[in-house]
């Protein structure tokens, strides 16, 4: 069976964000190199968006044309999409649905979407605290959950390891960008932090 | 000891800007203010319920049990007080028990706001968000004045995706606070997600309006550029012409925001090259 990879800097980042605004909604995209098949999807990289009203979207489309100018150019596609939902017990895919999955859709003939699993989260990780379906044609087709791989495997322990230290104080989204221009998205220190500890 | 101050101090900074600092307020807590307690004055009440709040919010059930218990002695019959026991209830997700609570407040005291938005926040977090846009409606035909609830009104429509009536919230709330520049740039951004020619009109307005207000506002000043792309493709030659200069110039200015910054971001041309028409 084809895998849904995650790298580790993919996997904690997405959970940092979550839990950095564990009160409202957050949401982000993730990053897969243009070469890699449509089976076999490996997502090396995560960029946060927004944890402020995510149902908006000017911000989103100016953040979209930002980063796919910036990854096209280190062979990179935007090929997913990722979200948290605020309420704890949400965990379907029917809400987590948004516009930019649409625009990713549009782009590369499906999109993957990654909803954060709430119910899974703790500060010690011993599962991997995802779900995914992958959508295409206006349809949101669940994915087995065996399929999900972290590369490398001890991505989980780094995960709780930076939940600890709590390093999600230094995760920043786009919001946090647009609220300060000077603090970066890209996340340079923190993904250093990340490489260091596996 | 000698920090205790200045933890005073940001405890009430956060208390008056309504922050939601949660982890921050238990850390102090736990570090110095729960040996402190007989040293805080007159404050000391005040901190006890926030430091409740932050607590059921971190799920620290022993420190929100503690400040509920001291509280609860020194005021055996207030209505405050039981408020934060029915939300120790929600934290447990005993909402029927936390429902009892709050009914019977506002039954002895019918004029009670902070119960009836902790029903509605129960709604939530049941995921009615249906009834808690009902009661939340009700609420303010009652309250109207209550600028927190029209912003929560405006949210809960946000997640339903009926952005009409969100900016039907917002405009309300312009009324309270016409100098606020948040406010008219989230009424545009409200504009520009509902989408078509008259909205992304309007919205082009208020981010100008926005801007004026604030011009250190970043969002704004994309979102100037965003309706001015929009605008710019037109057939009318004048609107054309308008709209072009608009953007032109919105671009200049995001590129002296980033130049100013003192540490530059990486690859910051490639970033800002995005916009280039």
């Amino acid at each position: 069976m084809s895998s849904i990879k995650f790298s580790a800097k993919a996997y904690c980042k997405i959970i940092l964000h979550a839990a950095k605004y564990p009160h409202c909604a957050i949401n982000g995209v993730l990053l897969a190199k243009s070469t890699s098949k449509k089976e076999d999807i490996e997502f090396v990289d995560a960029v946060p968006l927004f944890h402020i009203s995510i149902n908006l979207t000017p911000m989103a489309e100016i953040a979209l044309m930002q980063i796919d100018e910036l990854v096209s150019k280190k062979g990179l596609v935007i090929a997913g999409y990722y979200t948290a939902l605020e309420n704890l017990k949400d965990n379907n895919f029917e809400k987590a649905h948004h516009r930019i999955v649409d625009k990713i859709a549009a782009q590369n003939g499906s999109s993957y979407v990654v909803l954060v699993n709430n119910s899974k989260l703790s500060v010690y990780l011993d599962n991997v605290a995802l779900k995914v379906a992958q959508y295409s044609d206006g349809n949101m087709k669940p994915c087995d959950l065996h399929r999900v791989v972290l590369s490398p495997d001890t991505t989980l322990d780094t995960c709780s390891h930076l939940l600890e230290q709590e390093a999600y104080e230094e995760l920043v989204d786009f919001d946090n960008h647009l609220d300060n221009v000077s603090l970066d998205w890209i996340n340079i220190k923190l993904n250093e932090k990340i490489e260091n500890i596996l | 000891m000698f920090n205790l101050k200045d933890d005073i101090e940001s405890l009430r900074l956060w208390r008056e800007n309504i922050d939601r600092k949660s982890r921050e307020i238990i850390k102090l807590w736990q570090s110095t203010i729960e040996d402190n307690l007989e040293n805080l004055g007159n404050e000391k009440f005040v901190v006890l319920e926030q430091a409740c709040v932050a607590a059921l919010d971190t799920y620290e059930l022993n420190v929100a049990k503690r400040c509920i218990q001291l509280l609860n002695s020194a005021f055996p019959n207030s209505i405050r007080v039981r408020t934060l026991e029915a939300m120790w209830f929600e934290v447990d997700e005993k909402y029927e028990e936390a429902m009892h609570i709050l009914e019977n407040i506002i039954k002895q005291d019918s004029t009670n706001s902070a119960a009836r938005k902790r029903k509605i926040a129960i709604l939530k977090a049941q995921g009615k968000s249906i009834e808690a846009i009902k009661e939340l409606t009700d609420y303010l035909k009652i309250y109207m004045a209550d600028i927190e609830a029209w912003q929560e009104l405006s949210e809960l429509y946000l997640n339903e995706n009926e952005f009409n009536k969100a900016a039907f919230c917002v405009e309300e709330l312009i009324i309270h606070n016409p100098h606020n520049h948040l406010l008219h740039q989230r009424y545009a951004d409200i504009k520009y997600s509902q989408g078509g020619q008259e909205n992304i009109e309007i919205a082009k307005n208020y981010y100008c309006q926005a801007l004026k207000l604030n011009p250190n506002n970043i969002r704004a000043l994309y979102g100037v550029y965003l309706t001015g792309t929009h605008t710019s493709i037109t057939k009318n030659a004048q609107k054309k012409k308008d709209s072009s200069k608009l953007v032109e110039w919105s671009v200049k200015e995001i590129e002296k925001r980033y130049s100013k910054v003192s540490s530059p971001l990486s690859d910051l041309e490639e970033r800002l090259a995005a916009l280039e028409v």
